[in-house]
Order: C-alpha cells, then structure tokens, then sequence
C-alpha cells in the first residue's frame, strides 16, 4: 500500500508548527500507523532529516502514552482502539492522511506530535487516590463488595490516562478521565471515606491546570480507547452535589 | 466552590436551566387557553395580571435565572474557547450534533428573542399600531393583539424561527440537565436523550401551532 | 570469590520475622526526613517503594523514561497475583507458594528470599484491596481466584484481564498522594546514564533529560534501581519498546555484579511475527490453552488450508510428547516444543514461524457464547492486530516470545547489590525466581519488594550512615557527567549509514537465534562472535542524526542499543559458562534421552555474578553457591 502522510511539524513548544507531506511506500496492511511512521523516519534519517517525532511505548494498547489524531480523530476512526493498535488495513490505498497531535491548552506540545501530558498526572495528584498506609490494610476479604459494584468500579478504573478524551473535547475538558477515576473510587466501600475531599480536589485542580467546561458533546467517549462511557462523569456531578452538601471540615 | 469549578457552574447552568424549562412549560399551557376561543386567552391573561405582587416577584426570579443563565453561558463559552486554542486542521465529530455544538448561538437566538417577544407582548413598543387597534373595547384584548401580530408573516417568521432556536436548544438541554446533575446512570441512560427529543418537539409544536393557526387559518 | 547472600539463621518460617527484630536497625522518626532515596523505574516496584518510603518520612526523588510513572511496563501484565490467602480451602498455604515456586524456578532461587515473598504475598493483597482495586469478586462479593499457569491450586487474583493495569495505577495512586504530601518528587523523562559512586558507595545518579537534551545530577543517600529487565535484548518481546537495560547496565559498569543473566523466559503463546516492520509481539493470555489444542502438519511444508487438513495428518506435539499435561505443559516447555517444530520445517503462516492454536473441539463443545464470554476479548485483540476472526477461522497462530527476565542485578537478603547503598528491585534484581518464574508472580515479587522489604533494609542502612554528606558538586558528579557527554559526542560522531532500529533488530536475531530457547556451545560461540561484529558495526557505522542537546529519540535508541549490545555479551557468557540445562536455560548437550532438560545440581547450584572488566574484555564470575535447607532438589516430570 502507498499513502501521502500530511504531518504536523512543530520544533519546539513556541515554534511555529505547519503541515508537511511524506510519502509512505511499501506500507502493509498489517502494520500499524505507528509501525508505518518509524518506516518513514528510517528513511528520514537515513536522508539525514529530522525524524517526525511521536510517542509510543507498550504498542500494545496499554500504556496510554501513545495518541495521534489521525484525519481529525484522535486514536483514527475506528472504534476502541489506540494509535499503536490502528492497522493500515482500514486505510484506502493511495489515501491522504492528516496527522496532527492532540491540541489542548492544558496539553501543550512539546515537539511535532509529541504533547505534555503532567496535567493529567497533576490531576491524579490532586486526590485520585486512596490514601491508606502500607502497614495498615484489614483482611482483604473483611469488606464484601456486591459483584456488580466491582465491575462497574472496573469499567471506570480501566482508563489507560491516553488523554484522548481532553484531545477530541472541542472545549479540552478532562470530565471523563476525572468522571472515570472519581467514579472507580466512589464506588467501592475503600473510597467512599475520601469521597467528597477528593470529588472537591479533583474538580478544582481541573479548572487551575486550564482544562475546558464539559458540554456533553460526548466526543471523550466516542474516541475513547477504552470505551468509557459518561455515565461517570454524571456519577462525578453527582458526588460533587453530595461533597456540597456534606459538612465541612 | 460551586462558583470556581466547571461541575459547580454546569450544575448552577443546569438548574437555572430547568426553571426556565419550567416555566416556559407553564407558558405553553398558558397560552393553550386559546384553543378555546378569544374570551379564554383574555380571561387568563387578565387572571395572570391580577397576581399582582406575586407577578413581579416570579418575574424578578425568573430575570435572574435569566441573567445567570446567560452570564454563566458566555463564561463558560470563553473558558472553552481559552481550553482550546487550536483547532485541529481537519475536524471530524464522531457523536457532537448540531444541537450540542450550537448551544450557545440558539442561546443568543432565543436571548435575542425573548427581549423581543418582552417587547412585543408584555411592554408593547415594537407595534403602536397594533396596540391601538387591540385595547379598543375598553380593556386591552390580548387575544386580539396575538390575532393581528401573528397576521404579519414577518412576526410569524421571527416566532416560528426562534421556536427552531427553542427546540434545538432544548434537544440538547433537557438531556444535559439529567448529566449535569448526576442522573444519567444505567437506569436513566436508554429515555433521557430520546425523552429530551420527545419534549422539545411537543413544546415546539404546541408553541408554534398558534402562531401557525393564526397566520393559516386566520383564527 | 563466593559471595556473601546475608541470609539470616534459623528456620525459614522464622528468618524475615526475627531478621526485622535483630537484624535490621531502625532510623529515629525524627532523623527519617534527613534521608533522601532515588528511586530509577517507576513501575510496581519502583512506584510502591516510592510510596512507602515517602509514607515512612523519608525524601524520595522517582525518575522514570516515560513521559509519566503510569507508562511503566508493569501495565501490560495481564494474568493476575499469587498469594496464599487459601480462600479456596483447596489446600493452599505459604509453604505450598514458597514450594511450587522454587521448584518452578527449578530450584535456582535462594530459599529464604522465596520463602519470604511467599509469606508477604497475603499483605500485597490486603494493602491492594484497601487501595480499591477492583479486583475481580464472587457474586457474595468476596475476592475470587483461579488457578494460572499449571498450579494446583487456585491463588491468583485477578482484575479482568488487566491485573497489571490496575496494580500499578494502584501504586502510581498511592506514591502521587505522597508527591502531593511533599514527600516525593516525580521526574519523568529521564534517562539514567550514569550511577555515580562516593567512597564506593552509591550516592547518586546522572539522568539525561530526555526532553531537552540536558544532563542533571542528582544526590542522594542512596539509590534504588527498579528499572526492569532486559528482554527487548532479543529486539521484539512483549515488552514495551523503550524496555531497556541501560540503568542496570550502568550499575553493572560501577562493579555491581549481573547474576544469571542467561535465565530468560519465553511465552509460549503470543501472535507470531509477521514482518520486519514489526515493532512488537503481542501476548495472548495463556489461558487459551485451557480450550485450545496447539498443532501442526504432520508433513514438511504443508501448505494446505488448516480446515482442509485432516485429522490424521495433524500433529498434536504437545499432547503427543506429554500425555498427562498436553496442551497445558509449562512455558518452557512449549515454547520449545514449537520452535522444534518450526525448525523442521512444518511451522504455518507466511513466515513459517508459527503453530496452530485450534478451538475447534472447544466451539463444537462450548458453543460461540461461552467462549466468548471465556475468550472475547482475546479473539478481539487477534482480529484487531492479524484481521482474522477466531470464530470463522476456528483457530489461531501463535508462537512464543521473549516476556519475561529472571536474571538481573545480584542483590543480598536485603536487596542490597555488592555495592552499598545501591539497592535493586522487583525485575532489575535476580533474586526469587531462580531459572523460571511462575505465571502471576511478577506482580507478586514486585509489589513485596516495594512495599514491605525495601522499607525495612533501606532503613537499616540509612541507620548506619550521615544523612546529606553528598551533593552534586562533588567531583565524582563531574567526572560522570564528562563521561556521559564523551559517550554522546562518540555516538553523535560515528555518522554512518544504518539506523539504531536496523543494528536492534540485527542484535535480536543473533540473541534469538543463537541464546533464545535452546542453545548449545556451538551457537553460544557464534553468538559471542555475532555480538562483537554487530557492535563493532554500530561503533563505526550508525547513523544519529541532530545533536544530543536536545530532544532526540533516535539517540535515545542508540544508547539503549549500546547497553543491549555489552549486555547480550555478558548474558552469552553466562549460558555458555552454565553447562546444564535448568527452567528456561537449555542446553542441547545437557537433555535426557526424552529431549528433557537435564540438571546438574552437582556443579551448577550456584548463582553467578558477573563482575565488569571493561568493554570487550571477558567479565569475571563470582558464585554464590545456593543452599536448600527446607527443600530438597528434585526433578520435574510432565509426562
């Protein structure tokens, strides 16, 4: 198969950035997007050019570290899938395709395709966590928890932190990776002490770091690796009203 | 904290939301009274005006929810805006309708309209004419006043396109209010969209069947 | 030289408990803030001994490559935890755990550091659960478990098939509410290049910035390396692509010792190579094999659609070659039994490198819903990466590939390395799983290591030092840093024509094919001739284009090739110094007359520990010869 790459380039964070044009040849259906970008880049740099730079780790869908936007969407088209699992066979031969990295204000690019992403790791900071002390867990079995209120804990608790859903936002709101983590944790008996401290943290540390309002476009989910559905993002709403009116200390 | 995060002001937009869903469903029924003839319309408008006090304070709240509504809407638009501050060359939506991404032009619409329509039919300055014509015999027939605005295909026009701007608005809306505060879960999820189509749509036809029946039928 | 294991007297059940009485000193609550750790690798073990060394008031600084602690590689683990709750009351306690898993190892580990993780395996899962991770439950809502990776008995918890995921989110979680309690700092995007020595004691450590290009110091009073292990040496393994052996190589460099490295595990069920472009192999959950029956054509170069194929012309190897375990034999075990296969010639695929996975008996029997509900996700993750459905196809092409490295960095009881104040953990440090390692018990000795030993040793030497005598001014700072830049500038200089992705994968050839799943003296050799060719190769031909101050993956690759490069030396040496076959080294010479691996406990219950002597030059090797007090070596059968 054969494509013509219009890539985003961009030198530094403040540089400016525009789109250039690479041929893709010899590219199998088989390959990955990302397996087809390191194909170019070893010409590139044979050639003696700047290769393109972008992120991956695990190439496994994983690791959450990859993320293009590819012909507008981040992670491509097709459904549950991450840039690293997104084979050419879905491509037309002979296909233009538009690689642009996630744009966010809070997601700033470092070079190319390649963004910064601490926002969501401050995020996570800010309370997305149990706070329970190494030597002081009970029984592990001591707190029954009903099967389906683990699963659905699970449902939320399986995002890999990508930041697909800040990149397809149209206003760059982080509600479903916060919804996602607020709701793994307010489900089960261990969160529900924190509940409401961390809801509160959470929420405003998102607002601080310059990510956007939600507007239930939905887009976080559509692209979602993950398929994370916004249902947690209302169970985050809803944990914020009950924080509101739960007693402050 | 509900002033400084985004869930506080969507769910403060969500509220003052639904009041104004409420009272625009008062509204509608109100003004179903005209199915029944001129005698009934004037009756309950003359009804609504004997409230008196009670009136103005509905109309004070009703001001403010509008207000917040509208200062929290333009906002939350430019925090969004500053989110975001490059587009992506090529954009394709996969689940965002018209409705959802034109939320805050249909706001303006019907902002626009609703100043209008005060204008028009509560302190009556955009037709001397018709108003002359209305307060007649004695007292002021509101049903006439309807009857002869709604006579101009103009007016007519102008309704029936911010009842558009109503309708879409509140497609999207009605499923919103049930997100921002927290009630869409898996019990929830299957009716709130389909419901919230289903309501605008009913509001929507009944608000513009009277105009409409107006101007095609001559009522 | 033998070295020392510091493994404490008494019975083993007793050792951990009175060693944290007697043996390991305490530091004062008020002098804990005084210390600072640096913690390289932020996966299980790097980010949970982060978390409670952060939590116990010390000062930690967490570096990692990725862009953030939750891209560490611990994620991908699929499978699931060993511990020995015996919720199943099917027989299981500490002893049972300790047991099967120096056998599986084939007894290969250090008794008492076994026994050990065995015992905190219990507390790994409380502290879990308190975390709230969602491990998988019963409809009574208690923990449930399932038996993985040939056991007898069902100790594994699960969360989906994500148990990795979650426990290093879980992790990640828990050391961020210490960076937001000031406690700990992360710096992501580092690389560390260089380990630097005060008086011979680790005090520090040179990470290059991977971001600007910059090289920083940083001191400390000591330095954990979590940094994982070295099967990206074979260029595609399972994992991530940045996996590397660099910062373990550099501890190495500085005269800590690399034990075993020769002890490399192969899994048997992943999907197959299909091209040179492939920059990753991808595990399928071994499971499959519960419901899948793994064959081949009876005859050479059999080119024939698998559903054309009769029965009769089928070969079921495994359940041929070992009637009572069949298709569930262990990983090694399999895995060779395939790769045997395909150098036959009667492999499948375009490459000729791959077995059948059937599932037909399975469809037929199950019916599509039960196996999906058992398989889904797994056929989807084959259909997403080879574009062919299980349920029209009936069958998979699998074969095995690098996973897993028991071998790493000596360490004593304490997981202290032979150089003080450097300590190792979880994949980096060789310690519990002697010549193989349990399916589910990665996650297991990474998380012991993190949360419940490292607490206590690290205490025990910090109780022995000054805390703060070292900062970066000191000229041993310098002196690493110019040897850094000069290593930089070399790489920058060479300006050849190949790539560091072409020389990785022509390494990982040589690895795979000459120390992968069966070697000889012969191959051994050749590799060893292979691995200096390749290298000399990429000292006079690379090719890095832009300069090394600045962002530069392309360098970034070369350094981490450079380490693979002295790295797969080392491991050469080690499996041509160990002259038996024992869990996942094998060697053709040393095999009964079943084709089974034959060990030599004679000569060879020893752990080796391989001391640096410069580049090229042949490193020398200490033993640490193991005693088994508890148990007593025998033979494993799968007959």
């Amino acid at each position: 198969m054969e494509f013509l790459l219009r890539v985003w380039r961009q030198a530094g964070p403040d540089a400016p950035g525009g789109f250039e044009e690479y041929r893709a040849r010899d590219v199998k259906e088989d390959m990955s997007i990302l397996e087809m970008l390191d194909q170019v880049n070893q010409d590139l740099v044979k050639e003696g050019r700047d290769p393109i730079v972008f992120e991956s780790d695990c190439r496994e869908g994983i690791c959450g570290v990859c993320g293009l936007v590819i012909e507008g969407v981040p992670h491509g088209e097709p459904k549950k899938t991450t840039t690293c699992e997104l084979r050419m066979r879905h491509f037309r031969e002979g296909q233009t395709i538009t690689i642009e990295p996630f744009r966010a204000g809070a997601l700033p690019i470092i070079k190319d395709l390649m963004v910064d992403r601490t926002a969501l790791d401050q995020l996570i900071q800010s309370g997305g966590y149990v706070s329970s002390r190494t030597g002081s867990s009970p029984e592990a079995n001591t707190i029954p928890v009903a099967k389906q209120d683990q699963e659905e804990a699970m449902d939320a608790a399986e995002c890999i932190g990508c930041g697909a859903c800040v990149a397809a936002c149209p206003n760059a709101s982080a509600m479903l990776f916060t919804g996602a983590k607020v709701s793994h944790l307010a489900k089960l008996p261990q969160g529900r002490p924190e509940a409401a401290r961390r809801v509160t943290a959470m929420t405003g540390r998102m607002q601080e770091l310059g990510f956007g309002n939600c507007s239930n476009h939905y887009e976080c989910q559509a692209v979602c690796p993950k398929d994370i559905h916004v249902k947690f993002i209302s169970r985050m709403n809803r944990e914020f009203i009950k924080a509101l009116f739960k007693k402050k200390n | 904290m509900i002033w400084q995060t985004s869930v506080g002001k969507k769910l403060l937009m969500a509220l003052t939301g639904i009041l104004m869903l409420l009272f625009l469903v008062g509204h509608t029924l109100g003004n179903l009274s005209f199915y029944w003839g001129a005698d009934a319309l004037n009756a309950y408008a003359e009804h609504l005006r004997a409230l008196g006090p009670l009136l103005w304070i509905e109309r004070l709240i009703m001001a403010g929810v509008l207000v917040l509504h509208v200062a929290l809407g333009i906002t939350l638009f430019w925090e969004n805006s500053q989110a975001k501050p490059v587009r992506y060359a090529k954009s394709r939506y996969q689940e965002a309708g018209p409705a959802s991404r034109t939320m805050f032009y249909t706001g303006l619409v019907i902002l626009a309209f609703v100043v209008y329509h005060l204008l028009h039919f509560t302190v009556r300055v955009t037709n001397p004419a018709i108003y002359e014509a209305a307060s007649g015999e004695g007292h002021f027939g509101v049903y006439r006043m309807a009857e002869m605005s709604f006579q101009s295909p103009w007016i007519s026009l102008i309704y029936l396109a911010a009842m558009a701007a109503v309708l879409i608005h509140l497609s999207h809306g009605v499923g919103s209010f049930f997100q921002s505060v927290g009630w869409n879960t898996d019990w929830t999820k299957a009716w709130v969209n389909t419901g919230s189509y289903v309501l605008a749509g009913i509001l929507f036809a009944t608000l513009v069947s009277i105009p409409a029946a107006f101007c095609l039928f001559g009522m | 030289m033998e070295l020392d294991g510091k493994v404490p007297s008494g019975p083993v059940q007793d050792k951990w408990d009175k060693y944290k009485i007697d043996g390991l000193k305490l530091v004062n609550p008020a002098n804990k803030r005084k210390y600072k750790a640096i913690v390289v690798g932020t996966g299980l073990a790097g980010a949970s001994a982060a978390a409670s060394l952060g939590e116990l008031g010390y000062n930690v600084e967490a570096f990692c490559y990725q862009e953030s602690p939750r891209r560490a590689h611990s994620i991908g683990a699929q499978g699931g935890i060993n511990a020995a709750k015996n919720y199943q009351n099917d027989g299981d306690s500490i002893y049972r755990l300790f047991y099967d898993t120096i056998k599986g190892g084939d007894f290969r580990a250090r008794e008492a550091n076994v026994y050990r993780l065995a015992q905190l395996s219990t507390a790994i899962i409380d502290l879990c659960v308190a975390q709230g991770i969602p491990f998988t439950r019963e409809y009574g809502g208690l923990l449930a478990n399932r038996s993985f990776g040939g056991t007898q008995v069902s100790r594994t918890f699960y969360s989906r098939g994500q148990t990795g995921q979650q426990l290093l989110l879980g992790a990640y979680q828990a050391m961020m509410a210490q960076v937001q309690a000031g406690r700990v700092t992360v710096r992501g995007r580092r690389e560390m290049v260089d380990l630097v020595l005060v008086d011979g004691e680790a005090k520090g450590v040179i990470m290059r910035n991977l971001r600007t290009g910059e090289l920083e110091s940083y001191a400390a009073d000591a330095v954990i390396l979590a940094s994982g292990g070295y099967s990206t040496v074979f260029n595609l393994s399972t994992n991530a692509v940045g996996s590397n052996v660099g910062a373990a190589m550099r501890a190495y460099r500085k005269g800590a010792y690399f034990s075993n490295p020769c002890y490399t595990q192969i899994h048997p069920t992943c999907i197959p190579f299909s091209g040179s472009h492939q920059s990753k192999l991808t595990l399928m959950s071994e499971s499959l094999r519960n419901d899948g029956r793994v064959w081949v054509p009876r005859q050479k170069g059999d080119t024939r659609h698998p559903s054309q194929i009769p029965e009769q012309e089928r070969d079921y190897y495994l359940e041929r070659k070992y009637p009572s375990f069949g298709n569930l034999s262990p990983r090694d075990i399999s895995s060779r039994a395939a790769k045997e296969v395909c150098d036959e010639g009667r492999g499948v695929g375009d490459t000729g490198y791959a077995v059948y996975l059937d599932f037909e008996d399975a469809f037929n029997r199950l019916g599509s819903e039960i196996m999906d509900e058992r398989y889904g996700n797994l056929f989807e993750i084959y259909q997403q990466i080879t574009g062919e459905d299980v349920h029209e196809q009936m069958r998979m092409r699998i074969y095995p590939a690098p996973h897993y490295t028991m071998g790493g960095l000596w360490v004593d009881y304490n997981l202290q390395s032979n150089v003080p104040g450097l300590f190792v953990l979880g994949e980096a440090n060789f310690s519990d799983h002697g010549a193989n390692r349990l399916g589910a018990s990665a996650l297991m000795q990474g998380l012991a290591d993190g949360y419940f030993i490292i607490p206590y040793t690290i205490g025990n030497y910090f109780a022995r030092t000054n805390p703060g005598q070292v900062d970066t001014d000191r000229s041993e700072f310098a002196q690493c840093r110019e040897e850094v830049e000069r290593r930089n500038k070399e790489l920058m200089a060479i300006q050849g024509n190949k790539t560091a992705h072409e020389l990785r994968i022509e390494l990982g050839d040589v690895m795979l094919d000459n120390v992968g799943m069966s070697r000889s003296r012969e191959s051994l050799q050749t590799a060893l001739k292979e691995i200096a060719r390749v290298r000399d190769e990429f000292w006079n031909n690379l090719k890095v284009p832009g300069t090394d101050k600045a962002l530069n993956q392309e360098l970034e690759q070369a350094w981490r090739l450079a380490e693979s490069l002295d790295f797969a030396e080392v491991m050469a040496h080690d499996a041509l110094n160990r002259e038996e076959s024992c869990g996942c080294h094998f060697r053709v010479e040393y095999q009964t007359e079943d084709g089974e691996a034959l060990r030599n406990d004679r000569e060879y219950a020893y752990v080796s520990a391989w001391e640096f002597k410069g580049v090229g030059r042949e490193p020398v090797m200490h033993k640490e010869p193991l005693e088994f007090e508890e148990v007593s070596p025998s033979t494993r059968s799968y007959k």
